[in-house]
């Protein structure tokens, strides 16, 4: 169990990422759910509970979600009900159990960027854009690749189109982590493919979805080319070379939902 | 550091530090009920109410917990749900051991608020309230009365 030395509530945001940035060794608590896996001691817990950024909101064709909106938040909202046809209110309700996900926040899952998300597998595909305090807009293609960020994550906004979407996920039992996560994404020609728990935060694959714009169909090939692009790892869950067979699995899987 | 909580409807201080969990900040206040178990987000032993949603005492930090509404199943003793879900339980022979009793109570009594409909959707709810010795039938056959559900 990790140590704190000092705790602070700030009002604003403005306030939070000061304190943030002048303390290196400071640390943001969202809904704190995975931070007492850690051992480190932080010199100060800056919770963000009162900077009023917990928040789903609808408008232009835009999602908002606040960082301290909890994942029940969007489980329990009328806008996930519709929304990509229930996909992301689906997604979000199966993770972990309703008491975690009564506390652990979009904020925390998305800046951690937690390997074995699935939340964050599926927000890969779709059009989301991810707004920092002082970074400003980052789309969430980019920030997947970005070293972390000393910065105070503000809101991710979900773009809602009709972008034809496919989520899949594989767990040893319903109530775990998963071995792998899938999301295929597809808007006319244009192909998305996410794969997390690799084990490694969710990544997007650039040559798969390549081809399948170029027309190609024979499922093998496609299959054979995301595996091939995709770094898979062993841990205690499964191995890689495991992990490269459901992925395969579950990509044919998704291309059915989708072609 | 000095911190006040609010826990079964009375404001209760207590000095902890930073990194002390909401659940040793309640067994500090005497509050047995509320079990210590795997400590990884597993087991829901822990489980509380704050502001009437189950959470997991073992990852919250008692710091968190101040302005919000903490409850336990002492805090319920009086209210005709939770007598009603106990009855239930008893009846059915659905308690064994007892020590994921109360946090089993504390979900299904919070369930009773949402709009549950099938059995289904109830075992969804409590995958995080696991019970050693029970086998979940006796358990599952007492919450669906108290849910009013089908199959």
């Amino acid at each position: 169990m990790f140590k704190a030395v000092d705790y602070v509530r700030p009002k604003s945001i403005g306030e939070a990422h000061d304190l943030f940035v002048s303390n290196t060794n400071s640390q943001i608590l969202g809904g704190g759910t995975y931070l007492y896996l850690s051992k480190r001691t932080i010199q100060l817990l800056i919770d963000l509970q009162e900077t009023s950024l917990k928040y789903i909101s609808q408008k232009d064709g835009k999602i908002r979600i606040g960082a301290m909106s909890t994942l029940s938040d969007v489980e329990e909202s009328d806008i996930f009900k519709n929304a990509f046809n229930g996909l992301v209110k689906k997604v979000v309700s199966d993770i972990w159990s309703y008491q975690l996900r009564n506390a652990a926040t979009v904020g925390g899952t998305v800046y951690s960027r937690l390997g074995f998300s699935e939340f964050l597998t599926l927000l890969a595909v779709l059009d989301v854009d991810v707004v920092f305090h002082n970074t400003g807009v980052i789309s969430i293609k980019d920030f997947l690749k970005m070293p972390p960020l000393r910065d105070i994550l503000k809101e991710i906004v979900i773009t809602e189109n009709d972008l034809k979407v496919s989520f899949q996920v594989f767990k040893r039992t319903h109530f775990d982590f998963p071995v792998l996560s899938l999301a295929v994404a597809r808007c006319d020609d244009e192909f998305r493919i996410a794969v997390g728990s690799r084990p490694g935060c969710a990544l997007l694959a650039k040559d798969t979805p390549k081809l399948l714009s170029e027309g190609c169909r024979d499922l093998k090939t496609v299959c054979d080319s995301l595996i091939r692009e995709i770094p898979f790892a062993d841990d205690l869950r499964a191995s890689s070379e495991y992990r490269r067979h459901v992925c395969g699995v579950l990509f044919k899987r998704a291309l059915s939902e989708v072609l | 550091m000095k911190i006040t909580l609010t826990v079964n409807g009375r404001k209760e201080n207590l000095e902890v530090e930073p990194s002390t969990t909401l659940l040793e900040a309640l067994r500090m206040l005497g509050l047995y009920s509320v079990r210590k178990g795997c400590d990884t987000a597993s087991c829901g032993v822990c489980t509380v109410l704050m502001d009437s949603k189950p959470i997991l005492s073992c990852c919250s930090l008692a710091v968190q917990a101040q302005g919000h509404s903490i409850t336990t199943v002492e805090g319920l003793e009086k209210d005709k749900d939770f007598e009603e879900i106990r009855k239930n339980l008893l009846l059915e022979g659905a308690d064994q051991c007892g020590y994921c009793g109360p946090s089993l109570l504390l979900t299904v009594y919070s369930l009773k608020k949402r709009n549950i409909k099938s059995l289904q959707e109830i075992q969804k709810y409590l995958v995080g309230n696991l019970c050693r010795c029970t086998g979940y039938h006796s358990q599952l056959r007492a919450i669906k009365e108290f849910m009013e559900v089908g199959e």
